[in-house]
């Protein structure tokens, strides 16, 4: 398709911008709520079944992120000992280690939208790999994992000094996990 | 690089205007010349070549977690990896459950991204990257951000040019084989473009919506407080302190982003904004910790140079070499 030698070839290519120019325009512009979302739903799913699915590019818009979040999951054993587990302390990870771990950054930032499907597979996950804290051979009888988020207050409020902002609310849970029978 | 070879001339050649009568020209007129314009098909090999460099980053930081991301044992089963995405996103890795299958399926995408590199079957290695990273990304589309929507989509365009044309196996077996083509008119470099302005517009029109934290000049600040994103190599604090600063930084990014769309575009114009644009991603990169979407949009942005100004050092460039 590089190669266009003849009007026939031409005319092909021209038919094919004009078609995937309109799907992409539709995709990244029309908004979902307008009364064109008909129209995005049905390129929606070609564009999902042929990965060219983009969306609108938000990149920290309309609102960029405010709050710096973490997790935590007490995992209960059958004897009743707990063993805890927490998510990364980003702020005190080196920028090198940071790039190494980009992957780990966007699943702990997409954990909280993508919700049970996601908290109920960290959960099992922690089961099947978190040791008992005496290393005993005990089942898990239970997972609780809890959130807690620092909300960076806007600056017409309160000025706060340009580093990692970590006056962190209390911590709510927000699973309680157990095992299937 | 040196002088242009036999092929080189032959292409520079292509890619120099001809010379047209004026005659009475339309909409489709216009448009073929645009899209069609002779171009140097050499530039579509270097976007493959920088493309398959930074792939092959993105594949080697996935290995360490390949079990953890994308296998039954890990963070997101299948089933789990289904609910978040959406229920028509194919994906290669729900075909087994067992152990060594994802390993299987990333060892062809790695495989496909030498390949395309090398540019051996470019636009069917082309192909089967887009296939690969669609199913790696549907699989867990938690791990997902703008820089894994950018590789499909340039897997995409990379199969539409003549990214094989040049520096590559595919020109070498041509060569072996004594074939004279004429050089390919590289119309797919236009979706590289179409791909960047389109994706500035977008983030400008989303950024504008509304009252938000980007029309208030507050984007910025807020996140210079973030702790995962923000904070890669030294900055100083006070611009981000100072809130007239920070707004000021902050329409900045906006302006630039409503004006590269059409700056991009238009002659007099686009080697500055080239030059804007990537010194600005620059900056990102070097306060963010985006892994590699700023040095994909660099890449993206180098389809609106020409082949011959990517020439290293700048008095080998032909208009250099002329004048001299």
């Amino acid at each position: 398709m590089g190669v266009v030698t003849g009007p026939t070839r031409r005319l092909l290519v021209n038919g094919f911008l004009a078609v995937f120019l309109a799907v992409l325009v539709i995709d990244v512009f029309v908004p979902s709520s307008d009364p064109g979302e008909g129209l995005k739903d049905s390129v929606n799913t070609a564009l999902v079944v042929t990965g060219l699915w983009q969306g609108p590019w938000r990149l920290y818009g309309p609102e960029v992120d405010k709050v710096n979040l973490r997790f935590k999951a007490e995992i209960v054993f059958a004897d009743q000992a707990i063993a805890t587990w927490t998510s990364p302390d980003w702020s005190q990870v080196p920028a090198l280690r940071k790039y190494a771990l980009a992957r780990h950054m966007n699943y702990y930032s997409y954990l909280l939208r993508a919700g049970e499907p996601a908290f109920d597979a960290l959960c099992a996950y922690l089961a099947r790999t978190v040791p008992h804290p005496q290393g005993k051979a005990v089942a898990v009888a239970g997972v609780t994992l809890s959130l807690r988020g620092a909300l960076i207050p806007p600056p017409t409020e309160k000025q706060v000094p340009a580093r990692p902002y970590l006056e962190f609310d209390d911590w709510q849970v927000i699973r309680e996990w157990r095992p299937p029978a | 690089m040196t002088a242009p070879g036999k092929r080189g001339k032959a292409v520079q050649a292509a890619a120099s205007p001809a010379k047209s009568t004026p005659t009475r020209r339309g909409f489709g007129d216009a448009w073929n010349d645009v899209v069609f314009a002779a171009r140097d098909p050499r530039l579509a090999s270097v976007l493959r070549i920088g493309y398959g460099i930074l792939l092959l980053i993105n594949l080697a930081m996935w290995a360490p977690d390949l079990r953890l991301w994308f296998s039954e044992a890990g963070l997101m089963p299948l089933a789990a990896g289904r609910e978040i995405v959406n229920e028509h996103a194919p994906t290669v890795l729900g075909w087994s459950s067992a152990a060594w299958w994802p390993w299987l399926c990333y060892g062809v995408l790695v495989a496909a991204a030498v390949l395309l590199t090398a540019g051996w079957h470019t636009r069917i290695q082309a192909i089967v990257v887009l296939i690969g990273l669609t199913s790696f990304q549907n699989r867990n589309y938690a791990l997902v951000d703008g820089e894994d929507t950018l590789f499909r989509m340039f897997a995409f365009y990379l199969a539409l040019c003549p990214a094989g044309w040049a520096f590559s196996l595919d020109a070498r077996r041509r060569e072996r084989r004594g074939l004279d083509e004429p050089p390919p008119i590289p119309w797919g470099l236009r979706l590289f473009q179409i791909q960047m302005s389109v994706t500035y517009l977008s983030t400008a029109i989303e950024k504008t919506r509304g009252h938000s934290d980007w029309t208030s000049g507050h984007a910025l600040y807020y996140v210079a407080r973030l702790d995962d994103s923000f904070g890669k190599l030294p900055v100083p604090g006070f611009p981000f302190e100072t809130l007239w600063i920070a707004q000021l930084l902050t329409w900045s990014v906006l302006a630039l982003e409503w004006g590269l769309p059409v700056l991009l575009w238009l002659k007099p114009t686009r080697r500055v904004a080239l030059v804007v644009a990537i010194v600005f991603h620059l900056s990102i990169e070097y306060t963010m910790n985006l892994f590699l979407f700023h040095w994909l949009m660099i890449l993206g942005l180098l389809s609106f140079a020409e082949f011959d100004d990517l020439r290293w050092p700048p008095w080998r460039r032909p208009a250099a070499a002329a004048s001299s």
